[in-house]
Formats: C-alpha cells, sequence, structure tokens
C-alpha cells in the first residue's frame, strides 16, 4: 500500500476537538456519587461493600488475596495476587458506573447507588 | 533456474523480516508491560510494527506478526493478557486498514488505530468479566488512544526518513529521505 501524506491540516482540527470532547466528558457530572460497590468474580456476586463507612484495608471471603480499602467514599484495590497489578494501579472508584477489573482473576468492582439505608455493610457468599 | 533461485530468496528474506518484525512488537510488547498504566491503557509501541505492516508489507503480513505477537503474550502473560492484545490489534488492524484504503493520513490512521485498540481490549475485559460499562470510560479510551496513536505515527514517520531505501515502497511528497525524495 502506498504510503499516506503525514498529515492534513483537517486532522489538527479533528483530533484536539475530539481530545477536548473527551476532557469535557470526564469533567461533566454525569454520574452520581455511588454509596456501594459489588465485587464479583467471573460475573457472581460476592460481596457489596457500603462505600459510606471507611475501611482502609478490606479483605473478602472469596476474593483470597485482594486487599481493598474504603475511604471517603471511594473503593480501591491495594493488594492483589495477580502479576500484573493493573488493578492496583487504578484510581479510587466512587461514581456509579465506574469500575476496577483484575482480568487474570476476573475479578470486578463496581460502584453503584443504593436507596439510602437499604445498602447493606457485606454479604459474603 | 534462475528465476527460482530468486523466489527462493525473496521468500526466505520475507520470512526473516517478518521474523525480526515479529520480535520487535514482542520486545515492545513486553516493554509496556512493565510501565503499568490505568485501565490496561498502553503506550502503543508495537502500533509502530503494524504501522510497517500496513504501508511497507502487506495486510496479511500485518495480521500474521499480530497474531504471532498475541501468541506471544498468550504464553508470557496468560489467557486474558492474550486474548486482550489480539482483540485490541484485530480491531486496530482492520479499523486502520479501511482508513488507509479511504485514503486517510498517517496521523488519523494511527491516531483512530490507538483509539480502536483501547475499545477493542475493554470490550473484551467486559465480555469476560460479564460487568461493567463503557460510558465512564470511553473520554479516557479516547484521550490515551489518540495520543498514543499520534506519537506512533510520529515516530513512524521519523523512521520513514532513516530507513535504506530497499525497505520503502513508493513514498508521499510529505516524507523526505536524508538521501533526498524520490
Amino acid at each position: 500500500m502506498k504510503l499516506p501524506v503525514w498529515y492534513r491540516k483537517a486532522d489538527l482540527l479533528t483530533l484536539p476537538l475530539i481530545v477536548l470532547g473527551s476532557f469535557l466528558l470526564l469533567l461533566l457530572p454525569l454520574h452520581k456519587q455511588g454509596n456501594a460497590a459489588v465485587i464479583a468474580i467471573g460475573g457472581r456476586t460476592i460481596a457489596v461493600i457500603d462505600l459510606q463507612q471507611d475501611q482502609p484495608s478490606l479483605s473478602v471471603k472469596g476474593a483470597e488475596g485482594f486487599v481493598f480499602s474504603v475511604v471517603n467514599g471511594a473503593i480501591s484495590v491495594i493488594q492483589s495476587p495477580c502479576d500484573g497489578k493493573n488493578c492496583c494501579h487504578t484510581p479510587p472508584v466512587s461514581h456509579e458506573g465506574q469500575w476496577i477489573l483484575c482480568l487474570p482473576m476476573q475479578l470486578s468492582v463496581t460502584v453503584l447507588t443504593e436507596e439510602p439505608g437499604t445498602a447493606p455493610d457485606a454479604i459474603i457468599g | 533456474m534462475k528465476h527460482q533461485k530468486h523466489t527462493i530468496h525473496t521468500i526466505a528474506a520475507k520470512l526473516a523480516q517478518n521474523g525480526i518484525l515479529l520480535a520487535l512488537a514482542a520486545a515492545f510488547s513486553f516493554l509496556e508491560s512493565l510501565v503499568p498504566l490505568p485501565y490496561g491503557i498502553r503506550l502503543g509501541l508495537s502500533g509502530i510494527i503494524t504501522l510497517y505492516g500496513i504501508f511497507i508489507l502487506t495486510p496479511a503480513d500485518a495480521a500474521a506478526i499480530l497474531l504471532l505477537k498475541s501468541l506471544f503474550v498468550f504464553i508470557t502473560r496468560g489467557f486474558s493478557a492474550g486474548l486482550l492484545s489480539l482483540s485490541g490489534g484485530m480491531l486496530s488492524l482492520f479499523g486502520m486498514l479501511l482508513l488507509a484504503k479511504l485514503g486517510a493520513s498517517l496521523l488519523m490512521t494511527s491516531s483512530m488505530g490507538g483509539l480502536l485498540h483501547n475499545l477493542g481490549q475493554m470490550l473484551t475485559a467486559m465480555l469476560l468479566t460479564g460487568s461493567g460499562g463503557l460510558s465512564f470510560l470511553l473520554p479516557i479510551l479516547t484521550i490515551s488512544g489518540i495520543l498514543a496513536g499520534s506519537i506512533t505515527a510520529w515516530i513512524f514517520h521519523l523512521l520513514l526518513q532513516w530507513l535504506p531505501e530497499p525497505f520503502l515502497p513508493a513514498r508521499s511528497p510529505q516524507h523526505k529521505t536524508m538521501k533526498g525524495s524520490t
């Protein structure tokens, strides 16, 4: 295939516009603060964590090797048995729909919004 | 006999060249894994090899290198990593081939390739875990994909100015070599 031109003038407008638009989407408050996080392995829920209670170090039965941290309404993975540790490098999540994945262990942590007062501290099993 | 000798030499040279490119792609993939970024975002350095495959070799060569690189990732980093590499790489390759056919620039092709790579990986991750949504990730994937793709395009553009003639096809006027443009 013949080499294309390096760039077109339209690209210098289009690409920055797309990036800027994405930045604006990030800043917009499209998602509300969550109050619970679902921990699942292979799509099966093993725990629901209350994000309104700080728990700097939390282990969950069924997710052995993982240590979670709930601080200021956000949850993060601070320890993981996987090799890549991508989940540990993911920033804490706190808004509805945000999630953290550990693919080798098929673990997911998804933030959602429960009705006030109905979110359990934890559900094991 | 002379024609047969030329054909064997060409096949051997092509195999050697593709083998070196595969080794480079695997090395880039390994180097990227040493820089852990959130949401599995990668620097996309092996995109340089994909661009080389698309524009200087053939789409079949690019796909073969991609498949074998994914196999390398599968062997060294496990099933999920290999599947992510394959899905992201294939979606990116098809998207870039389509854009190249439509006459998009190198910058646009590579940027969209980066975006599609991230998108393919994230869709696969969602399927593997059976959870998650794209809405909050899409801006992050878009920004990181376009930035990585733009850097890859720039590096490839610089390489084109340094590669010796036998490694390059007919070039566009914007790609000038140290020896002068064709």
